[in-house]
């Protein structure tokens, strides 16, 4: 391991709309998170990197960043696995705010759209719900998803087409729409299932390889093509008998 | 405050190597698509000639260039076919992750990958000694 860690920050300064690249150096610690590193800069150099981050330990999703070209979460990577020089960059297909600080506004309001809920949680019934824990293993692996948006950063349809509903929100529908407790399956399909829905995935894989959490969304999205397809099947045979 | 738009480049199929594999296994779907195009036609070409040379003997020499093209011709587009078809094999097992409901060993994916290796070569071997036995 190295005597010190050179760290290269991407800047973007929305004041005068200047982007340019930083390097520090950063002493080496085989326990230095990126984050760590981000913050050893902050505090040590006055740099006032911009930057999101809450937990540290990779469950609430804030603080996603390209780190060496690979979308990741800067708290669960570690310096001492990287090559030299660590290249941090802020999301992309992202708009920039400031720094690392990108608006994730488009991605969010797509996640709405998923409705991710079920009917139990908007119902007042406040009989318990019962779901076995075979029930529960099929949401499982969807359920992880802390919508840490990395997936969108790393899918080029998204980047391309804004209007694509992108990986997360499938694989929340995904989730939801296997919850046995739920009851507007039929409303969520037709979002999920629309011209921007799942048809525009090419099913590159790459939101899978960056997934922080194991989710799996480029297989949420083949399932969930085929359920599409029933759903639209079942649509016409309605139409048809009204 | 102004914000700056972050979408990919003009070459962004390049910046990884899972997106440059995505486009191989998209483009090697063409070399499969030319050979099944390439046995369709061959296949309409030897049913045509041959009503022809029952019922029309003397119009035969039309297709001889189809048929009485040197053997190694046949062997180039198989070749190539077989070739295309691996390649689209291999990219596409790599560039799905975890797609299936269930889970794949790293052996069981080494014997689902060796059996479409040798489906592949068992057609184009198939399909080279038939047209080489018509010839």
């Amino acid at each position: 391991m190295p005597k010190n860690f050179s760290i290269k920050i991407k800047r973007y300064d929305p004041g005068t709309g200047k982007i340019w690249f930083e390097t520090h150096k950063v002493p080496a610690d085989p326990k230095l998170t990126i984050l760590d590193a981000v913050r050893a800069i902050n505090e040590g150099k006055q740099a006032s990197v911009s930057h999101r981050s809450s937990c540290q330990m990779g469950i609430c999703g804030s603080c996603g960043a390209i780190v060496n070209g690979k979308p990741v979460l800067m708290c669960s990577t570690f310096c001492k696995d990287l090559k030299t020089p660590i290249t941090i960059e802020p999301l992309k297909n992202f708009p920039i705010v400031k720094d690392l600080v990108v608006d994730t506004d488009n991605a969010m309001d797509k996640m709405r759209e998923a409705l991710p809920y079920t009917t139990y949680a908007t119902s007042k019934s406040k009989s318990a719900s019962k779901q076995t824990p075979r029930q529960l293993n099929r949401i499982k692996e969807t359920s992880q998803c802390i919508k840490c948006m990395l997936c969108y950063s790393a899918c080029p349809i998204f980047g391309l087409d804004k209007e694509f509903i992108g990986p997360a929100a499938i694989a929340t529908g995904w989730r939801y729409n296997k919850d046995t407790r739920d009851k507007i399956t039929n409303k969520r399909m037709d979002s999920l299932t629309s011209k921007d829905g799942v048809w525009k995935c090419s099913f590159i894989g790459e939101c899978s390889n960056v997934c922080p959490k194991s989710v799996d969304p480029a297989g949420a999205i083949q399932k969930m093509k085929v359920m599409g397809v029933l759903h639209s099947a079942k649509s016409i045979v309605k139409r048809k008998k009204k | 405050m102004k914000k700056i738009q972050n979408k990919p480049g003009e070459k962004w199929w390049n910046e990884k190597p899972s997106y440059r594999l995505y486009y191989i296994r998209e483009y090697s779907g063409i070399l499969i698509a030319l050979w099944a195009l390439y046995w369709i036609g061959f296949s309409i070409a030897i049913l045509i000639a041959r009503i022809l040379i029952e019922y029309l003997p003397e119009t035969n020499t039309a297709f001889g260039h189809i048929l009485f093209l040197p053997l190694k011709y046949y062997f180039l587009f198989t070749a190539i076919g077989l070739a295309g078809a691996v390649i689209h094999t291999i990219t596409w097992l790599q560039s799905m992750p975890n797609i299936f409901p269930f889970r794949l060993s790293k052996f069981q994916k080494g014997v689902a990958f060796g059996v479409l290796i040798l489906v592949w070569i068992g057609l184009s071997a198939v399909i080279y000694l038939t047209i080489r036995s018509q010839l």
